[in-house]
């Protein structure tokens, strides 16, 4: 399919695409209401009352997941979403995750807050979810969205992230993750950081394959 | 108060305890005494007991009594008795009222100085703002327990809000909510703005309970002052018609602050909600934004109640309302302004009030609110 040393081009997805390729999530013990106008717009949109099935949301089955923080994961973690949202936070580093909830005022939730992507008020109106979904979706679906992930999965422990960067860019735009492996069990001794580096561009490189709907 | 300072001579009780007079002691009989009906009794007039003597009450905290005072009326037959057995404790009406009303003056005098003291105390508190931590901290327990149905009014809220969007937005036609709320009907109008309007009212009160968030550094960032003070105007808009307000922005100003927005909003929310609540129908409100060399001036001018020269500071103080402002206004927590002062302060600003007393209309007094936030 690819040269040797070819080098693909991410795809440009317009948002129509983004729009037909994503599936959404909404995981809230109440209505969604907004769930009939996502529908409407042309969204893939699910909604869970609780965690249905942990493993789909582990494989990262769904792009964006609208996760509250109470009443949901009671069985999974005493710390309900919160318990649920840090363990996707290592089980699946490029799942993206919007909080959203009524508990948005107690200091002892923010740490649910600041772990997310972005941050949902639930009296917000329908246009705003729709921007802040919108806008994740578009992150989701960018080079540099991988890029960053990769950079800051390995985090401080690498000394040049630029090198690191660019190790990470030609990976994806090759399909080849042999040179990005190299330089990172190089650079640090870490079996299990080198998987999720790993994991992560090799679901950037599945997505550099598409071309458009 | 320093009960020593008095020097009566009839005899005393000083809260519960009897003293002797410097010209007349108690007599054997008030000696033996089992009812004290002089102490007992809390009526500030000279009365008679039922063993014959006068006694009359000061104040709260001391009476005078076992004498016989000349032209009491009307006499019993223990008071005739005693007049023949204790005729030195006779004392003309004159006297018993001079030395009255010279302890009367003294007590007020102490009570005066006490209150002035108490108020220099209070005031320097305030103006410490010791308040904050002391008493704040010591009320917030109860603060949260009062506002725990917050969170399940914000439950409500957002079914509410997320409804009417979903009706609004499947109902008509247009090419953003703005377009779409003005096609909706009056009932569903009403109905998505004051959602938006309960969502502010309760913002406030987590300001209050959580003055954290204020200042807290993930939520600063640069904002235009406004836009934020048109959304609000919007907000209450629908507010204002119904009472027939007419509402005017004036100024000019493209100026930005650094700070909380979610907090800033506290101060246009509370001023527009003040003059909502304190205006008349028909009047107006005049809102001003403008940049001024010194920052982003911002003031609500209304008809509002009389603000009285002491109270001016006092209404900025947690749970204080002003007298004027609770006759006309039963309902009120008075703690709007107190988290709009405290957020004007964590932009290194203050809220000033000015009242024009010869501008008047039903009973309300031309008020301007105003701030001036430096630019960010």
């Amino acid at each position: 399919m690819f040269g040797l040393f070819e080098q693909r081009r991410w795809p440009e997805f317009t948002p129509d695409d983004i729009r037909k390729r994503s599936r959404l999530l909404v995981i809230d013990d109440g209505d969604f209401p907004y769930q009939t106008l996502f529908k409407r717009d042309g969204y893939a949109i699910d909604k869970w009352s609780d965690i249905e099935d942990l493993s789909r949301l582990e494989r990262g089955e769904f792009d964006i997941i609208l996760l509250d923080i109470h009443g949901v994961g009671t069985k999974e973690s005493q710390e309900q979403g919160f318990g649920i949202l840090k363990h996707l936070r290592s089980s699946t580093p490029t799942q993206t995750i919007i909080a959203y909830s009524n508990a948005d005022w107690s200091l002892k939730y923010q740490g649910f807050f600041d772990l997310a992507d972005a941050k949902l008020d639930k009296r917000a109106d329908y246009v705003d979810f729709k921007r802040v979904v919108d806008e994740q979706l578009r992150r989701r679906f960018s080079l540099e969205f991988y890029v960053d992930r990769i950079v800051r999965a390995v985090g401080a422990k690498v000394s040049d992230p630029e090198k690191l960067r660019k190790f990470a860019i030609k990976a994806i735009l090759t399909g080849k993750t042999k040179a990005l492996e190299k330089y990172v069990s190089t650079t640090l001794d870490a079996k299990d950081v080198l998987e999720i580096v790993l994991n992560i561009a090799q679901v950037a490189i599945g997505l550099a394959s598409l071309t458009s709907v | 108060m320093s009960a020593d300072r008095w020097r009566l001579a009839y005899p005393h009780v000083v809260r519960d305890e009897r003293r002797q007079g410097t010209a007349i002691d108690w007599s054997e009989t008030c000696e033996r005494c089992p009812t004290r009906q002089c102490e007992v009794s809390q009526k500030e007039e000279l009365q008679l007991c039922s063993y014959g003597f006068n006694f009359q009450r000061v104040s709260s905290d001391l009476v005078i009594a076992g004498i016989l005072v000349k032209e009491f009326q009307p006499t019993t037959p223990a008071r005739t008795k005693n007049f023949r057995k204790y005729p030195n404790w006779i004392i003309p009406l004159a006297h018993l009222q001079g030395s009255v009303n010279s302890v009367a003056e003294v007590i007020s005098e102490e009570e005066h100085e006490i209150q002035t003291e108490k108020t220099q105390i209070l005031d320097k508190y305030v103006r410490d703002e010791q308040y904050k931590k002391e008493f704040l901290d010591v009320l917030k327990p109860e603060i949260q327990k009062g506002l725990s149905f917050v969170h399940d009014y914000k439950q409500i809220n957002s079914q509410i809000a997320q409804n009417i969007n979903v009706i609004i937005e499947t109902k008509y036609q247009g090419v953003d909510l703005e377009e779409k709320l003005k096609l909706c009907s009056h009932a569903e109008a009403a109905i998505y703005w004051s959602s938006k309007f309960l969502q502010e009212k309760l913002n406030v009160a987590r300001f209050l309970i959580q003055p954290e968030w204020i200042t807290r550094e993930s939520e600063k960032g640069l904002f235009r002052v406004h836009g934020l003070v048109l959304k609000y105007v919007r907000i209450y808009q629908h507010m204002f018609d119904s009472k027939s307000i007419r509402v005017s922005v004036n100024g000019h100003s493209v100026g930005n602050v650094l700070g909380n927005s979610g907090a800033a909003g506290v101060i246009p929310h509370t001023l527009l909600d003040n003059a909502l609540k304190y205006s008349p129908d028909r009047e107006r409100v005049e809102v001003y934004v403008n940049d001024d060399a010194a920052g982003i001036e911002f003031s609500v001018s209304s008809y509002g109640p009389r603000i009285e020269d002491y109270e001016e500071e006092k209404i900025f103080q947690a749970f204080y309302r002003g007298g004027h402002a609770q006759k006309l206004q039963e309902e009120g927590a008075g703690y709007g302004l107190y988290v709009a002062q405290l957020v004007a302060k964590a932009l290194r600003a203050s809220i000033t009030v000015d009242q024009n007393i010869k501008q008047m209309r039903e009973n309300r007094y031309w008020t301007t609110f105003k701030v001036v936030l430096p630019y960010g």
